[in-house]
């Protein structure tokens, strides 16, 4: 009887992972997001400009560089975006293709560094969690076996699991919560890129 | 004198033509995550009006008439009838479960569903809102298209990776053809001489004699700079003429554009983060794609083949239709 209330609770515990969480299928075991793990933003997929390895490197042009770390910061608006690009364009000279090239490339570098940074700490939440998991599950095998030799009756099992247990659901629970939304990070960061990319276009 | 008015009125006529270079559609777009339609008008290029539907909506059919809007709540394992003047949920349909693409034959009536969970396609008179036949098929049935003469239905199913030829009177299985991986959409060319497939994971287009059941062409897709994962064919459209194909490449963000007739691939025109489908306007002016990840329905201008322009919609959009009239 004991056992299966300290089961129940547990069980109850892990449950609230399942229906949040939606752990990828595939064997790479640290990502939790059901969106599937993908590499850096290639410049191909959001841009149909001119090739960003011919126009030469992005941070030597530094008033490019000055407009692309400013576009990418997520600080700046994207409604303020288009008058930024503008004022860059018409001051940009001959080489306005290139220099707008420039402005790209830097906004996806600096971009795909923070979204690198954004899926390492979405691995090491995920480690966090089954850690956690793991945690949750030996507490209430743990109740289970006291119980069991204390011979308590199931309301003080109840009383028993409010300690360290109550904790640890209640941190799991409320990053499971959390997790769409930081799955939802990677995406969010390709959309900004793409936002951007398809300003910088227009004015090719 | 009645010819002199009846000429007048043909002069008249055709100086409002030429005064209104494309006549005003409404284009509907199903927003999977926002449970709502958003409606285009094809001469503003804006949303005009946003319709609650059920949950998770994906295909979406418009009525010959033009007066009823088909919509798959998939999640509520219905099809929404929606009346397109008052915006209003009129009846849901008796779909099967979890219906997610269909084809309306050109009558208005039946509606040919494909039930993803239940390896089935459901025929289903739209009147009466009673089954028809249900016609066993592979494992996740997806595309669903008819024949312009109305005597075959396809389905294509995504697990088995085959197109699915289905006598439209009988409702019998007539053969099946295997194509790459994940077929997802369906399409006849308006002479009914050629069959379209898209296949998402294989990355190909299989190009279909649907009279022979053998394919014809295979058509592959490069995009400099891209990995062949990258690119997933889903949504197929062509022009009436059978000169021109228009192919969404999901993850590729791209719209590949080809020539029918040599099977060449012409130009990608960049559109939005995940494009899934595409639909012309009844005029072939204008194609708008939905575009999954940036929530957004980009606009192409079929003559000049560029983008004209980005609209915002609801919550990653996914199926869409234009107004017949």
């Amino acid at each position: 009887m004991v056992r299966l209330v300290a089961f129940g609770l547990c069980a109850a515990l892990l449950g609230f992972a399942a229906p949040t969480a939606g752990w990828a299928a595939d064997d790479d075991t640290d990502w939790p997001c059901p969106q599937q793990r993908t590499g850096a933003i290639s410049a191909a997929a959001v841009w149909s400009g001119p090739d960003i390895a011919k126009t030469g490197r992005w941070d030597d042009d530094e008033e490019a560089a000055v407009l692309a770390r400013k576009l990418a910061s997520r600080r700046t608006p994207l409604d303020e975006m288009d008058g930024l690009i503008d004022a860059f364009a018409a001051k940009a000279g001959a080489d306005k293709d290139d220099r707008l090239t420039h402005v790209f490339a830097g906004v996806l570098e600096i971009v795909n560094s923070e979204r690198d940074r954004v899926m390492a700490g979405v691995a090491r939440y995920a480690r966090g969690q089954k850690r956690l998991a793991d945690k949750i599950r030996a507490e209430a095998d743990k109740i289970g076996d006291e119980q069991e030799n204390k011979d308590l009756s199931p309301a003080q099992t109840l009383d028993l699991a409010k300690t360290d247990l109550k904790w640890d659901r209640r941190i799991f629970d409320e990053r499971a919560h959390a997790l769409s939304y930081v799955c939802e990070t990677p995406t969010l960061l390709e959309r900004r890129v793409f936002e951007i990319a398809r300003k910088i276009q227009e004015r090719l | 004198m009645r010819g002199v008015t009846i000429s007048a009125l043909l002069i008249g006529c055709a100086v409002c033509c030429a005064a209104c270079p494309a006549a005003a559609y409404q284009v509907y777009v199903t927003n999977e995550k926002g449970n709502s339609v958003s409606v285009i008008d094809t001469e503003k290029l804006a949303v005009t009006k946003t319709i609650k539907v059920g949950r998770r909506p994906r295909g979406v059919l418009v009525s010959p008439d033009g007066k009823e809007l088909y919509i798959c709540a998939s999640d509520d394992n219905g099809i929404q009838v929606v009346d397109t003047s008052s915006q209003k949920i009129l009846r849901t349909l008796n779909s099967g479960p979890d219906p997610e693409q269909f084809a309306l034959n050109p009558s208005g009536n039946p509606l040919y569903i494909a039930n993803e969970d239940d390896s089935q396609v459901t025929v289903l008179d739209v009147e009466k809102n009673q089954i028809v036949a249900r016609v066993p098929v592979g494992v996740e049935p997806e595309g669903m298209a008819l024949s312009p003469d109305g005597n075959v239905l396809v389905n294509t199913s995504e697990v088995t990776s085959m197109a699915h030829f289905i006598d439209a009177h009988t409702f019998k299985l007539i053969d099946s053809v295997l194509v790459d991986r994940r077929p997802r959409v369906a399409v006849f060319s308006k002479d009914g001489s050629q069959l379209w497939v898209s296949s998402e994971i294989g990355g190909t287009v299989a190009v279909i004699d649907p009279k022979a059941h053998k394919i014809i062409k295979k058509i592959k897709f490069d995009v400099p700079g891209l990995t062949r994962q990258e690119i997933q064919p889903v949504g197929v459209r062509l022009t009436s003429d059978g000169k021109t194909a228009f192919i969404a490449l999901g993850p590729a963000n791209r719209v590949a554009v080809v020539d029918a007739q040599t099977f060449e691939v012409k130009k990608y025109l960049l559109v939005g983060l995940r494009v899934w489908h595409l639909a012309l306007t009844p005029d072939e002016k204008l194609l708008f794609t939905t575009n999954g990840n940036s929530n957004d329905v980009s606009v192409i201008d079929v003559p000049a083949l560029k983008v004209l322009k980005t609209i915002p919609v609801g919550l990653a959009p996914l199926g869409v239709v234009s107004s017949p009239n």
